[in-house]
């Protein structure tokens, strides 16, 4: 698979991690610029030990998780979403948005955790990316989600 | 089951456009540049002040062994400033990223951890040597100056040394260890979540 098609199918996914990591939309541009960046350096030396798509979840998570570096540049949460809630009206982007802030809430590898079964990653895949034993993801998913929920339907109230 | 559903859809509408990948391809040529150019800067300032050194050798031919052991002792504690500051970039940069988020977050504490440590020794160990160098190259020409000359020339150089090491070199290492201590502190804390 060439560098360009990798780009094309995964930098949506990739953002959405980081999104989900940072709730910062310019911030987790940012981040997906520089995953790809190191995807890009990188691909020469990927073994298909893993599947291509573990692998950049992997570099993605990971370059999350040292973002703390660049922290003090923009603080986080407040500033973007309230500027958001004045462009977005609608309830479906109102939604989106909760989720992000929930998500945000959340200690920082169980953001990694439910960003990546949100986006459909299996839970073994999910394992090998964070560290965990597959046993420890499924509990994990089962009890941030709870949580998640438990908010909505606070929200909603 | 329905609420899981629910949430995944409302994640799925996150879109955006993808940034054109002729930027990245910029970006990567942009990274390049700038981590040559502070490797050609710091490289560059070294390289100059040993030079300037190596000339007043030349230009000067001192007779002591003192002045000669000073220069050197000098050109050293640049170079070694130089190498370590040099290694310590690339040591930095060519770490594998694609390992587990455990595996990396470890990486991560140990890497600050040398990074605080070297920090911290070498400027020590370049304090002492161009000190130790500055004072015995002194020596041959104050010699050569009437003893009140001397001592103020002696005096404003232990003045000065001292000011660097009680004032600015404890600046510098408190600057600098200040931001890798609460790193490390945040990475500790998160390397916790997962071997919780």
């Amino acid at each position: 698979m060439s560098f360009e098609d990798i780009y094309k199918i995964y930098w949506q996914k990739a953002f959405r991690l980081c999104m989900g990591y940072v709730n910062d939309t310019d911030l987790a541009k940012d981040l997906t610029q520089e995953t790809f960046i190191k995807v890009f350096k990188q691909l020469s030396k990927f073994e298909n030990k893993s599947s291509i798509g573990t692998w950049i979840f992997r570099i993605a998570s990971n370059t999350c998780l040292r973002q703390i570096q660049k922290e003090n540049r923009m603080p986080k949460s407040e500033f973007p979403l309230e500027m958001r809630e004045e462009i977005i009206e609608t309830n479906i982007e109102k939604e989106l948005q909760f989720l992000y802030k929930c998500i945000s809430d959340l200690q920082e590898i169980d953001r990694i955790i439910i960003s990546l079964n949100l986006e459909g990653i299996s839970q073994k895949e999910i394992a090998k990316i964070v560290g965990f034993s597959e046993g420890n993801i499924r509990v994990k998913i089962y009890r941030i989600k709870e949580k998640l929920i438990e908010k909505f339907k606070k929200n909603e109230r | 089951m329905s609420d899981n559903i629910n949430l995944k859809e409302i994640w799925n509408r996150q879109e955006v456009a993808i940034p054109n990948i002729q930027n990245l391809y910029d970006n990567v040529n942009q990274l390049k540049k700038l981590n040559l150019l502070k490797l050609i800067g710091i490289t560059i300032t070294g390289i100059t002040t040993i030079i300037f050194i190596s000339f007043i050798w030349y230009f000067y031919q001192p007779k002591l062994i003192t002045t000669k052991i000073g220069i050197l002792l000098s050109i050293i504690s640049i170079v070694i400033y130089v190498i370590a500051h040099n290694s310590m970039l690339s040591f930095l940069f060519k770490k594998n990223r694609a390992i587990n988020n455990k595996d990396y977050l470890q990486l991560l504490i140990k890497l600050k951890e040398k990074q605080l440590f070297l920090q911290t020794r070498t400027l020590n160990t370049f304090f002492i040597l161009f000190s130790l160098g500055i004072s015995l190259y002194l020596f041959e020409f104050t010699l050569k100056m009437s003893i009140l000359l001397g001592a103020v020339i002696y005096t404003t150089t232990l003045v000065w040394i001292a000011i660097n090491w009680f004032y600015f070199k404890p600046l510098i290492i408190k600057k600098q260890n200040t931001k890798i201590d609460q790193l490390l502190l945040k990475f500790k804390e998160i390397s916790n979540q997962i071997s919780n």
